[in-house]
């Protein structure tokens, strides 16, 4: 285990029994489930959906 | 400042906070369906319905839980048609994916979206709703309709499935050999391309 008192010095051990792998896995895809949602939320409007609301307005005139 | 008019939010105000919820919903979508081009097509579908059933939105309400509520009509409506049964988009994926996290985490994000992708769409809906978008259980019981303890279950089962997929290397790379799971997943992606 000597490998995995000092912090985050396995590299990617192959022992399925690693802590600090296992951690990091965990904190991997719930990390990279907020990164996807994120990464989404930021990206600019397509122009499509400006044209969507702008004819959506055009509803409440009519 | 606009005022309320009868049940529904005054239009301005309306528009205001479903335009400031898109980003979300776009999100959301993409999270469910795994493809961009779809999960657009239905936040556009939400945003006609809301706007649609305005009058019906209270304005002291979240608008980004009532439209995530739309939202996941539309998909579960598209759902039962098959319209989304199989049809994964690998190189949209990966797209998706670049544009994530920087430069250290594209592959494992496409994994991790991949993952999301095999589970069902009830538990998916759950852990996007509460891992990712922000919800309370309480809040995502209301907008999935169920129990409070249905969701915790869900989120707890779906959340089990992606660790399981994602360590021992399996679809994470950064288990087992992070260069030697890059180049695995790069070379299917080169296939996928050359396929066209």
């Amino acid at each position: 285990m000597e490998k995995h008192v000092a912090e985050h010095t396995c590299g990617g051990c192959s022992d399925q029994s690693c802590p600090q792998c296992a951690e990091r896995a965990g904190k991997g895809w719930s990390q990279g489930l907020r990164q996807l949602y994120d990464a989404v939320v930021r990206e600019p409007l397509p122009e499509s959906f400006n044209q969507l609301l702008r004819q959506l307005d055009q509803t409440r005139h009519d | 400042m606009t005022e309320r008019r009868g049940q529904g939010a005054a239009p301005d105000a309306f528009k205001r906070d479903l335009v400031a919820v898109i980003p979300h919903l776009r999100a959301f979508a993409r999270g469910l369906c795994g493809r961009p081009d779809f999960a657009d097509d239905l936040v556009q579908e939400t945003m006609v319905r809301a706007w649609n059933a305005r009058e019906r939105f209270r304005p002291d309400t979240s608008m980004k839980a009532w439209t995530f509520v739309i939202l996941r009509n539309a998909f579960l409506s598209e759902v039962r048609r098959n319209r989304f049964r199989g049809d994964y988009d690998e190189v949209a994926a990966e797209r998706i994916t670049a544009g994530a996290g920087g430069q250290e985490a594209p592959l494992h994000l496409a994994d991790l979206h991949r993952a999301l992708q095999k589970l069902p769409p009830e538990r998916r809906e759950a852990v996007l709703l509460v891992g990712a978008g922000g919800f309370s259980y309480e809040e995502a019981a209301q907008i999935a309709g169920c129990a409070v303890g249905t969701i915790k279950s869900r989120v707890a089962r779906g959340r089990a499935a992606l660790a399981r997929m994602t360590e021992g290397g399996e679809a994470l790379g950064g288990v087992a050999g992070e260069g030697d799971a890059a180049g695995r997943i790069m070379a299917d992606l080169a296939k996928v391309v050359a396929a066209g």
